[in-house]
């Protein structure tokens, strides 16, 4: 028998030894139509897609409007979730992140607010402002510590992206630095954030 | 491929690029494991800074979504791109040591496997191992069928006495029943395992001489006979 679950062992979980994490178990579930699942999902990832949106998006009812696409977009994505592809946790957080840079793109009105959130965040980000609602401190203090730990450009360029919705290019038009620089700042924080934070790849 | 498409990973992670290059570097990822693995991690990263910004929405919001998703259908599952490309329309064998198509087939597998045993528990790096043992076989050849929308591609070694079993497009199985795979002999038909939920490749064996492989849909957990009949049945030697 080589295959890895063995046919009278049914309690074994079917996608490799040891349980399978809460939140990738609750979307495979709520891929197959279970509502229950799904509210158990929602209890654990509405507040941060809802703090990812609100931080782009800057408007609570728009913020409201947007997380609540997002989570029916889940529910109805559910299904084709692939975990070889990545965490259940970053794909749903990559549905509310384009979500929520869809909205303030379609609704920007130009160059000032570009030129206005950019100020804010060379000014030194402001992710301190939502420090009130950040529950899991020792999650906001760890991102937090190792985003500092980045140089200057790399910790706007990442940020500004991230945080401020901005597309690379508009990442270079606002540090006025060339588009391949900051391509490559974007990879070399991300991977020296990724390394701070010790995620597992 | 421009050969800085490589360092299209950060910008991807962070959702910053622009929508056609956004698609151009997925279909770069489906075929560069290197971009694949890195990009994973990027994007785990990105999720932590997500974490980090955590902010609860008002408590109305979940009885309304609740509410909303009685009305939302779920999507059907995805082709996934690693398959789509190799899968034929209909069953088809491929002997002899050099098919194109076996080639292909194998790299796309064997990078589906190199992302999935990375930082995976040892068990199944050694089931990798094996898989790999039976995709490099000189003497492996492959099968596609096709079952309704999905495609069964099966890619043998009878040196290795082992198949390698992938689909593609097979729609979940009914609640509380699981995929069964058989091998099929003159004498005898022997269970080779449940089909795992997601699209990953499935060992079987051992195959005698003259054996079929067959798919079952069985109550959860699996039978020890099948007891419904087979959605397809492909001979593994000709
Ligand atoms: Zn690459």
């Amino acid at each position: 028998m080589t295959h890895s679950r063995e046919r009278d062992d049914p309690d074994q979980h079917r996608t490799g030894p040891g349980p399978a994490p809460p939140v990738q178990e609750l979307l495979r579930q709520s891929g197959r139509g279970d509502r229950d699942a799904f509210s158990r999902l929602y209890d654990q990832v509405s507040g941060v897609l809802y703090g990812l949106v609100l931080r782009v998006v800057r408007d609570r009812g728009q913020s409201e409007e947007v997380v609540q696409e997002v989570l029916l977009e889940i529910w109805r994505q559910a299904p084709r979730y692939d975990s070889t592809r990545g965490g259940a946790m970053a794909w749903m957080t990559t549905i509310a992140h384009r979500r929520a840079v869809d909205r303030v793109r379609s609704a920007q009105a130009g160059a000032d607010r570009e030129a206005a959130a950019g100020r804010r965040e060379v000014a030194g980000g402001d992710y301190d402002s939502v420090a009130e609602a950040v529950e899991d401190r020792l999650e906001r203090e760890r991102v937090r510590r190792c985003l500092d730990g980045l140089t200057d450009l790399q910790h706007q360029a990442v940020t500004l992206a991230f945080y401020g919705g901005h597309s690379y290019p508009e990442v270079a038009q606002l540090l006025a630095t060339p588009l391949g620089t900051i391509k490559t700042r974007m990879r070399d924080g991300l991977i020296r954030l990724r390394d701070c934070l010790g995620v597992a790849t | 491929m421009k050969e800085n498409t490589h360092t299209l990973s950060g910008a991807y992670a962070l959702n910053a690029l622009p929508e056609e290059q956004a698609r151009e570097f997925e279909r770069h990822l489906a075929r560069c494991p290197d971009c694949a693995e890195e990009t994973r991690g990027l994007c785990e990263t990105t999720a932590r800074m997500a974490a980090a910004v955590r902010h609860e929405p008002p408590s109305v919001l979940k009885a309304r979504v609740m509410e909303e998703i009685g009305a939302v259908r779920q999507a059907s599952p995805i082709v996934p791109a690693t398959m789509g490309r190799s899968s034929r329309p209909h069953a088809r064998l491929l002997a002899g040591r050099a098919a194109a198509a076996l080639l292909v087939a194998a790299a796309l597998v064997l990078g589906v496997l190199l992302i999935r045993t990375n930082g995976q528990l040892n068990e199944e790096r050694v089931q990798g191992d094996r898989i790999a043992a039976v995709l490099a076989a000189p003497d492996a050849r492959q099968v596609s069928t096709r079952v309704g929308a999905a495609t069964v591609t099966a890619i043998y070694s009878p040196a290795k006495a082992s198949v390698v079993v992938v689909t593609a497009g097979m729609p979940t199985a009914p609640a509380a029943h699981d995929y069964q795979v058989w091998l099929i002999g003159p004498d005898a038909i022997r269970s080779a395992g449940l089909m795992p939920d997601r699209p990953g490749p499935v060992l079987a064996g051992p195959v005698h001489a003259g054996d079929k492989l067959g798919i079952t849909v069985e109550p959860q957990g699996g039978s020890r006979q099948p007891t419904t009949q087979p959605l397809t049945v492909v001979a593994l030697t000709s």
